[in-house]
């Protein structure tokens, strides 16, 4: 869920980004809180801040996520755009090549102030050295490619024509920190609104406002991050008053929690969406009709209505509506027709075999949705057996190619979602490649046309002609049926009814908490 | 007593062998291949089949496995469990953060156990066969039926959420630790209330409390004072060697209220597939057992030399 | 042979059918007496015997397919139509509880079983035979003790990855020693005992001995743990479940039910609590029955209950 990505399967969160958030459980310390005259607040992320367990290391063990103490150079704007932050100003002055003009007068929480030399380090001494190979190919970019021009210039050499680079490093991970902070002894000069104090490991994280924020007046004086992954713990904490907002309330607390007069829900429309993966092969879902008898068999709207409680919108393709390439009302439309489902399913070579159905145990309300799917398909004869597993498991399973369907999703975390389409539809994506070039096969990439699609979607410069060249890809691959769409993911964050100046995001963890006052 | 020791001591050392081996081949028990397991968490990504080949022979997975566990065993026993897959930290500095809360656990439980069974166990001793005695027996007895989560959720919604007096989850103070230890303690409970029970039953049938009762003392003072002393000096070593067995409710309840201790460690790992971290706590939990079982049996001996307990059975 | 010898012989023969017939047929007419003195213990035999008649007829009698959903009545509270409500996804939870009963107490009493037989032959073999065999054995018995059940059983459970039957196997694999331990101890002190000793004078052989006159003698015990031991399985495998190492959906184990129920617990309270309920009571039950069953057959094994969920 992390760097750009949920992503299916095989991009596991945790192989990504050496294991952000395990399927795991975590404490907390500390007594009850209030949202206190006094601008401190406690906030309970759906991820562990603390990053207990997992490598975090690059940042002393502080998820950059929603702390808000390192920035990158470039930020998102509400409407997925790149947003000038760190850096003023960037132009590409040829195909692979961009120069950025840092802003002046960026001061660290050490008091020095930022310049080229910072990026550079930043870049080569951390970002392309220490956080494994994977961010070559995230970022196009490789050791030895980021120079310093001038004080407050660097250029940056991508390793191939990538027209979405400003928007991929608008990311939490590509952060700026001088030559002196050691990170990995949990020493972290930012220059964001907000100090590291201090964190006890799988319980709580503290940060304290910093007076000299570029980017002008803080309200907050304290925030405190507490851990608390399960979702039920996290809803519980806030009814009983022991911290002020948390994420991703629990939908089954949704309905109640909205009839409170002492909470308020807010919600907004992600960068994320949830869909059915479905492996291309293996038989018998290498037979298209098959998949598109799957897509007849359910409804959207029901899941969306029922076990969701009307968070999230039903979804016609994978990519959320909020990018601004989503082809969603462009694609084929599969409306629920067990009818027509059955008809597919009997001119199918489908032949009453179990198809296996995995979902990973940590994905909010997997569980119920997985068995409403395995209902519907039962309804049009096809059956399936369904296997909750974690992370692991489901990566091990997936690399082999050893499984039918995938309940899954994929999330962008910087305004520029290339990677989605990338990753899980490219025959070089991270999940086919492998199986690529060992087999000559993939999982979810239809590989030929769609792939030069993508090739040309992920290249070009030209918003119109990237969005031309993803809406036709997208439309090819739901009339193939490589997926079965669920729904456009909402998240909601839930805060004591006194608290003003949450600051919405559609990428949550580019919250700002800069405004929230009670 | 000396020859005791010595025997003893080498059939501790047999059983840890026993242990370890147990341990080491737990990890060889996972479908598919460790080594690409390991590589693909270590690389974060798809190892190619030269890199799995490399890394097999460069960790001596190649080996015979027993080549390899001799290995590992020789680490073990210079202090070195390995490190995390995933953060490089040190297995023992893992277990070691994580104690303290677990052991923090267990020790409050335990003192509910006592103060829940004590009173139930003497109530129900003497008021042998009456309705005192079955309502007592049935009353502990539903506390160690009742699955460890459910209990834990159950309390969390009256005491943090109803009531708002104690708080849902977390861990680092008092009023945190209060709810996990009745979860877990409760449980224990039944355990101790039938110990405490059959031995104030014992005691009470002895002479010396028929003595002190002709001596006019009150009934309550007799049983209390004389009765209770000596029926309680069985029970709290008997209890002292359940504490192994909390450890296992320490689990599910360290989930339930979040509490980052030994037990939640364990279950991170299982799921990650993080086998040092894995074996390190399967070993270090064993070593621990075997290590109390010896002491008690030791002490035992040493202060009753006609007893034989845990270890050795007649 | 002559005259005198088959004297002795069938004198020794009356001898010891007389003194292991008159153990064993005292020794049961004076239990069930003792057994039905408690309130407790009678409270136990009816609700195992409820649960095993639900588990035999469960099935049978369920109104419901415990799979069927049905959406537009979701979290239903109970009513007519569904005594014990709906679920999160509409499904009837009377039905997925009747289901479950024959599922859970399954699990138990596989478990169990596995347990019993395993730990059993062990004991028996290591009591009978003695020696280096003896001595091996045990130490396998202790390194299993040297294991916290739960914990060992998460790990193996964890590794086979998440099934009823990984379940199984992991709580079968850990439960063994305890059988084999008290099972050698009443093996150890048995033979000693003169029916015994008057078949072995007789040239019964070893093995005859073993499963004629051994065996029938630690049944007491081995009974009174395996009862116990349902109610342990049965919380170990809540314990698995809530843990995410048990029942695949829709499976209604009693145990994944409780834990899926958490989420409603405030709304839908009954999707959590009938099946607490129904696991409090099966386990209430064994204890109860099992406890007395100590209490009048083996008074002596105070065996402690392991809670390990």
């Amino acid at each position: 869920m992390d760097c750009i990505n949920v992503m299916n399967s095989t991009l596991s969160r945790r192989r990504l980004l050496g294991g952000l958030a395990a399927g795991g459980f975590a404490g907390l310390a500390g007594c009850a809180s209030s949202a206190d005259a006094d601008g401190s607040f406690t906030i309970i992320p759906h991820m562990d801040p603390t990053g207990s367990g997992d490598s975090w290391g690059s940042w002393g063990g502080m998820t950059p996520y929603w702390t808000r103490v390192v920035e990158p150079l470039v930020w998102g704007s509400d409407d997925m755009q790149p947003e000038p932050w760190l850096a003023s100003d960037w132009t590409a002055t040829d195909d692979t090549t961009w120069v950025f003009e840092l802003r002046e007068g960026v001061t660290f929480h050490n008091g020095a102030e930022m310049t080229a030399d910072d990026v550079v380090h930043s870049f080569e001494e951390d970002i392309l050295a220490e956080r494994g190979d994977f961010v070559y190919g995230w970022l196009h970019l490789e050791p030895g490619s980021v120079t310093k021009i001038d004080e407050y210039t660097v250029e940056f050499e991508n390793t191939e024509p990538f027209s979405g680079f400003p928007g991929t490093i608008a990311h939490n991970m590509i952060d700026i920190q001088p030559p002196e902070a050691d990170r990995r002894a949990g020493d972290i000069i930012g220059t964001g609104p907000f100090t590291f104090e201090e964190k006890t490991d799988g319980q709580q994280l503290r940060v304290e406002r910093f007076a000299d924020y570029w980017g002008g007046d803080v309200e907050p004086t304290e925030l405190t991050f507490r851990a608390a992954e399960d979702v039920m713990t996290r809803t519980d904490l806030l009814e009983s008053g022991e911290a002020d907002i948390i994420f991703d309330p629990a939908k089954s607390r949704v309905a109640s929690l909205r009839d409170r007069d002492d909470i308020t829900l807010w919600s907004t429309q992600s960068s994320g969406s949830n869909f059915v993966s479905i492996n291309l092969y293996r038989e018998p879902t290498d037979d298209a009709d098959l998949r598109r008898a799957l897509n007849y068999a359910i409804s959207q709207t029901e899941i969306v209505d029922t076990v969701l409680e009307g968070i999230g919108e039903p979804a016609r393709g994978p990519i959320s509506t909020v990018i601004d390439w989503a082809a969603d009302d462009e694609l084929p439309s599969y409306e629920h027709d067990r009818d027509t489902a059955r008809e597919l399913v009997e001119r199918s070579s489908y032949d009453g075999k179990e198809l296996s159905c995995l979902v990973k145990n940590d994905m909010d309300d997997g569980r119920d949705i997985v068995q409403i799917l395995q209902s519907d398909f039962e309804k049009i004869g096809v059956d399936v057996d369904v296997e909750v597993l974690e992370d692991a498991a489901v990566s091990d399973r997936t690399d082999r190619g050893e499984f039918h369907l995938e309940v899954d999703g994929s999330q962008s975390n910087s305004p520029a979602a290339d990677y989605i389409m990338w990753e899980n539809f490219h025959t070089m994506g991270i999940s086919n490649k492998d199986l690529y070039e060992t087999e000559g096969t993939g999982l979810h990439n239809l590989g030929g046309e769609v792939d030069d699609l993508i090739e040309a979607g992920f290249q070009s410069t030209d918003p119109d002609e990237k969005r031309e060249a993803y809406v036709d890809a997208q439309r090819r691959i739901m009339e193939e049926a490589v997926v079965i769409p669920l729904f456009y993911q909402e998240y909601t964050v839930a805060a004591d009814a006194n608290i003003d100046g949450f600051d919405l995001h559609p990428i949550d963890r580019l919250v700002e908490w800069r405004t929230l006052k009670t | 007593m000396y020859n005791y020791l010595v025997s003893r001591l080498a059939t501790s050392v047999v059983v840890l062998f026993g242990v370890s081996v147990v341990t080491y081949g737990l990890v060889f028990l996972t479908p598919g291949d460790p080594a690409r397991t390991i590589l693909t968490q270590q690389l974060e990504r798809q190892p190619s089949q030269a890199e799995v080949d490399a890394f097999r022979a460069e960790q001596g997975f190649d080996d015979p496995i027993p080549v390899q566990y001799v290995d590992w065993l020789a680490d073990a026993l210079r202090g070195d469990l390995g490190t995390s897959y995933y953060t490089d930290t040190a297995v023992t500095t893992l277990v070691r953060d994580a104690l303290p809360l677990t052991l923090e656990l267990a020790a409050a439980s335990m003192v509910v156990a006592l103060a829940l069974a004590i009173p139930t166990g003497v109530l129900s001793a003497v008021h042998r066969g009456t309705s005192v005695d079955y309502a007592s027996q049935l009353g502990a007895l539903i506390g160690v039926s009742m699955p460890n989560f459910w209990l834990g959720y159950l309390l969390i919604m009256v005491f943090a959420l109803t009531l708002g007096v104690l708080p849902v989850a977390g861990a680092g103070s008092f009023s945190q630790l209060v709810l996990p230890a009745i979860t877990l303690g409760t449980g224990m409970a039944a355990v101790v209330t039938r110990l405490v029970r059959t031995s104030m039953l014992e005691v009470l049938d002895e002479e010396y409390v028929d003595m002190a009762r002709s001596k006019g003392l009150r009934e309550r003072i007799v049983v209390y004072k004389h009765a209770l002393r000596n029926a309680l000096i069985p029970v709290v070593t008997i209890v002292g060697l359940q504490f192994g067995s909390l450890l296992n409710g320490a689990v599910v309840v360290e989930i339930v209220f979040q509490r980052p201790g030994l037990g939640m460690l364990l279950v991170d790992a299982v799921f990650d597939r993080n086998y040092p971290v894995v074996q390190g706590i399967a070993l270090f939990t064993g070593v621990v057992f075997v290590a109390t079982n010896l002491l008690v049996d030791v002490t035992y001996r040493y202060l009753d030399p006609r007893v034989t307990l845990g270890g050795e059975t007649p | 042979m002559n005259e005198s010898n088959g004297g002795l012989e069938a004198a020794l023969r009356r001898r010891y059918e007389r003194l292991a017939g008159r153990y064993r047929s005292t020794r049961n007419s004076r239990a069930v007496a003792a057994f039905c003195a408690s309130p407790l213990n009678l409270a136990g035999l009816v609700i195992v015997a409820t649960v095993t008649i639900a588990a035999v007829l469960g099935p049978i009698v369920a109104p419901y397919d415990p799979a069927s959903q049905d959406l537009a009545n979701r979290l239903q509270g109970p009513s007519l139509a569904h005594p014990f409500g709906t679920d999160q996804l509409g499904r009837d939870v009377l039905s997925r509880l009747l289901h479950g009963a024959r599922l859970s107490l399954g699990i138990a009493v596989a478990v169990t079983a596995i347990r019993l037989v395993l730990g059993t032959t062990i004991g028996l073999v290591a009591g009978y035979a003695g020696g280096w065999v003896d001595e091996f054995l045990m130490r396998l018995v202790d390194v299993q003790l040297a294991f916290p059940g739960l914990i060992l059983a998460l790990v193996i459970a964890g590794i086979l990855g998440p099934s009823l039957r990984n379940v199984m196997i992991a709580l079968a694999v850990v439960g063994w020693a305890s059988y084999a331990r008290i099972v050698r101890g009443s093996v150890l002190s048995t033979k000693e005992r003169d029916f015994v000793r008057a078949a072995q004078l007789m040239g019964v052989s070893r093995f005859r001995i073993a499963i004629r006159h051994l065996l029938p003698n630690v049944a007491s015990p081995v009974i009174v743990l395996a009862t116990l031991n349902m109610g342990t399985v049965i919380l170990g495998t809540a314990g698995l479940s809530f843990i995410g190492l048990g029942a695949q959906p829709p499976t209604p184990e009693w145990g994944t039910m409780l834990s899926a129920g958490r989420y409603h617990l405030r709304d839908a309270w009954w999707i959590a609590n009938v099946p607490g309920v129904a696991i409090m009571l099966t386990v209430l039950g064994f204890n109860l029955l099992g406890d007395g069953l100590r209490d009048v057959l083996d008074p002596k094994h105070d065996t402690a209950i392991e809670k390990t969920a």
